[in-house]
């Protein structure tokens, strides 16, 4: 048997009908694979762009603003931990390397981060910037990969205000007001891309942030930049540190989490906040589940009262010779073929809607996410699919019994 | 002994309906009879009229005859099949094989072409329908007057559309053709012209063809008429 043209009948007939169908199921697909899709990408890129950062020391306080300060550039005043322990860190055998981090001034919406060369090249995994050169001095800049500001061009840092939310790009109006005049900063190069908040920051010399805020240098020799500091030096919000060992790494972190400082693995506090986000994913996958059931039962609903409407037509179809087989196959394909459409459909718009969605996260945040299709999604639509199929029976099933005498009177 | 399969017929059987009754249970709960035929025999390729008021059972005795029905009690026989013991699937075979039905509102699928819905019925069992079967179709669809196989339904006039209807009943070439009022919704005109084919077709190839109709001027087409009152046959035939 063939019911090919059955269905391209049936399907053509009810027009309205199967588009309702097919926007209702794309609907519950698309808001199931978007959820679990735009965690995924949140996930793996937060933790790619915390690569770099081992170890954190902060002044005591908050370990999740720390991180999200310092990892993700979402810039809040944290308290300043004293210079001295940059001294301690260079002096530390544990510590294989170590940059301190400064936060505070903005330029066209773009935060300005002091710190050292070391840190700028990612401890030397960036062996040259992408545009120009690395810093050489006080007065220069590198920015980001995604800084609209050309190399070459001239610019002075403003005092960023608690609670004015920047838009990098745009000057905020604050941003006039509170600018640091007698600072004039060189931009000498371009970083490469990192995916992360970084690409849309500002890179200075810790020097000149110090400098600018009338905290000295950092260095008895005047003009000189980096590593090491001298006997006063300025406090910092923050310092990054690259164990030589992971040994080393939970050593340091229990030495500098007393004495005034806090030190924090992003990792570790990621996972934390994994663990929160895993928890608002469950009870939106819970929402998303009832939405689907929801959704699947309306259908139901809908193809049961189509088919109703339609046991004249399939009784006229039993009178010209087709088997019950051959009903109950139109009907359940007929459910089956908008229920596959809808899924393909929401696969599709799920994308899409991960994608706007990650693009307005990005545009907020500088946190490239990377979007991913796996076979987990692929599968849970296969499995609605199947869910589908099922449902797409009871339809098929209430034609198996179309009395044909009594339909076609 | 009763055939109980459905095989096709090479000629035009022989029907035969014995002490057939047809009842439902009213919703009072008492049964109703609504047709009670105590013997009617149809002779193979009798041109055969049925007639009589609405609510008398014409429509009725043409699904039992046609196999779309089964009667509360009785026989019903074609030549050696007895229908009204068959099976559902082989009744389903039957009727597929031997039995042509032409319907008032010609029921054909809006959605389909002419010859779409002509060789859909074919495709209750095959998967493809063979080019042969195709031309074949269109040589029909032709000799109705119709011109254009992939036309669609909508398009045609109501005559048409039975033509296409009568066609599609036509093309595997039935031993028995049943058409309930098939007139019914056509102009005179039409109603001509749909008789005619019937008629030319069912003495060209000897089929028994039984045709319900309110309609007198139809009923002279064909050469018996029986008359049906509250589900009984009338006394006295008519005879062409």
């Amino acid at each position: 048997m063939n019911p090919h043209l059955m269905v391209r009948a049936d399907l053509k007939s009810m027009r309205g009908s199967a588009f309702a169908v097919i926007v209702l199921i794309a609907i519950a697909v698309a808001i199931g694979v978007a959820l679990a899709a735009q965690e995924r990408a949140l996930r793996h890129s937060s933790a790619m762009a915390s690569t770099d950062f081992d170890l954190l020391i902060g002044a005591p306080g908050s370990q999740t603003q720390l991180v999200m300060t310092s990892v993700y550039l979402q810039t809040e005043a944290l308290p300043l931990i004293n210079g001295s322990v940059l001294q301690q860190l260079a002096s530390d055998s544990r510590v294989a390397d170590f940059a301190p981090i400064a936060f505070g001034d903005v330029v066209s919406g773009y935060p300005v981060v002091g710190t050292t060369l070391a840190f700028v090249s990612r401890w030397n995994k960036i062996a040259a910037p992408e545009e120009g050169r690395f810093f050489t001095a006080e007065t220069e800049a590198i920015i980001g990969h995604d800084v609209n500001l050309t190399v070459g061009e001239s610019l002075s840092p403003s005092h960023a205000i608690a609670g004015d939310f920047d838009h990098p790009g745009q000057a905020s109006k604050s941003e006039a007001g509170h600018r640091h005049e007698h600072v004039s900063l060189m931009i000498v190069g371009r970083l490469p891309a990192t995916g992360s908040p970084w690409d849309r920051a500002i890179l200075i010399p810790i020097e000149s942030v110090w400098k600018t805020h009338g905290l000295g240098t950092g260095h008895s020799e005047n003009g000189r930049i980096g590593l090491p500091f001298d006997a006063n030096v300025p406090p910092v919000p923050a310092i990054v540190v690259k164990p030589r060992t992971v040994p080393d790494a939970y050593a340091l972190r229990g030495a500098y989490r007393q004495g005034g400082t806090m030190a924090v693995f992003p990792a570790e506090v990621l996972v934390g906040l994994y663990r929160n986000l895993g928890d608002v994913k469950d009870v939106l996958i819970v929402a998303s589940t009832l939405n689907t059931f929801l959704i699947f039962g309306a259908v139901t609903l809908i193809m049961l009262t189509l088919f109703s409407t339609r046991r004249r037509r399939y009784g006229i179809l039993r009178a010209l010779g087709a088997t019950r087989l051959y009903i109950v196959l139109v009907v359940w394909l007929d459910a089956l073929v908008l229920i596959a459409i809808g899924c393909i459909v929401g696969l599709l718009f799920g994308w899409g809607l991960t994608g706007l969605v990650s693009a307005f996260f990005s545009q907020q945040t500088g946190l490239q996410l990377q979007q991913s299709l796996t076979w987990s999604d692929i599968s849970s639509v296969l499995m609605l699919l199947v869910g589908g199929s099922a449902i797409s029976t009871l339809p098929a099933l209430a034609a198996y019994r179309i009395p044909i005498s009594e339909s076609i009177k | 002994m009763p055939n109980t399969t459905g095989p096709k017929l090479n000629a035009a059987p022989h029907g035969r309906l014995t002490n057939v009754c047809v009842e439902y249970i009213h919703p009072n709960k008492q049964p109703v009879r609504i047709l009670d035929i105590p013997f009617l025999e149809i002779p193979a390729g009798r041109l055969l009229g049925l007639r009589g008021p609405s609510g008398s059972g014409k429509t009725t005795l043409l699904h039992l005859l046609g196999g779309l029905a089964r009667p509360t009690k009785g026989q019903i026989s074609w030549a050696s099949s007895e229908i009204s013991s068959l099976n559902e699937a082989t009744c389903d075979s039957w009727r597929r094989t031997n039995v042509g039905f032409i319907f008032q509102d010609f029921h054909l699928i809006a959605e389909l072409s002419v010859l779409e819905n002509i060789v859909l019925p074919l495709l209750f069992t095959r998967l493809f329908v063979a080019q042969e079967i195709k031309d074949r179709a269109c040589q029909l669809i032709s000799s109705m007057g119709l011109r254009n196989p992939h036309q669609g339904i909508s398009t045609l006039s109501r005559g048409e559309q039975q033509r296409v209807a009568i066609a599609r009943a036509l093309l595997h070439e039935p031993t028995i053709l049943i058409a309930d009022e098939p007139t019914a919704s056509l102009d005179k005109e039409s109603a001509d012209g749909v008789m005619k084919l019937l008629i030319s077709h069912a003495q060209s190839t000897g089929a028994t063809l039984i045709v319900s109709s309110h309609d007198s001027q139809v009923l002279t087409y064909l050469n018996e008429v029986i008359t049906l009152h509250a589900g009984r046959l009338a006394k006295g035939e008519q005879r062409k």
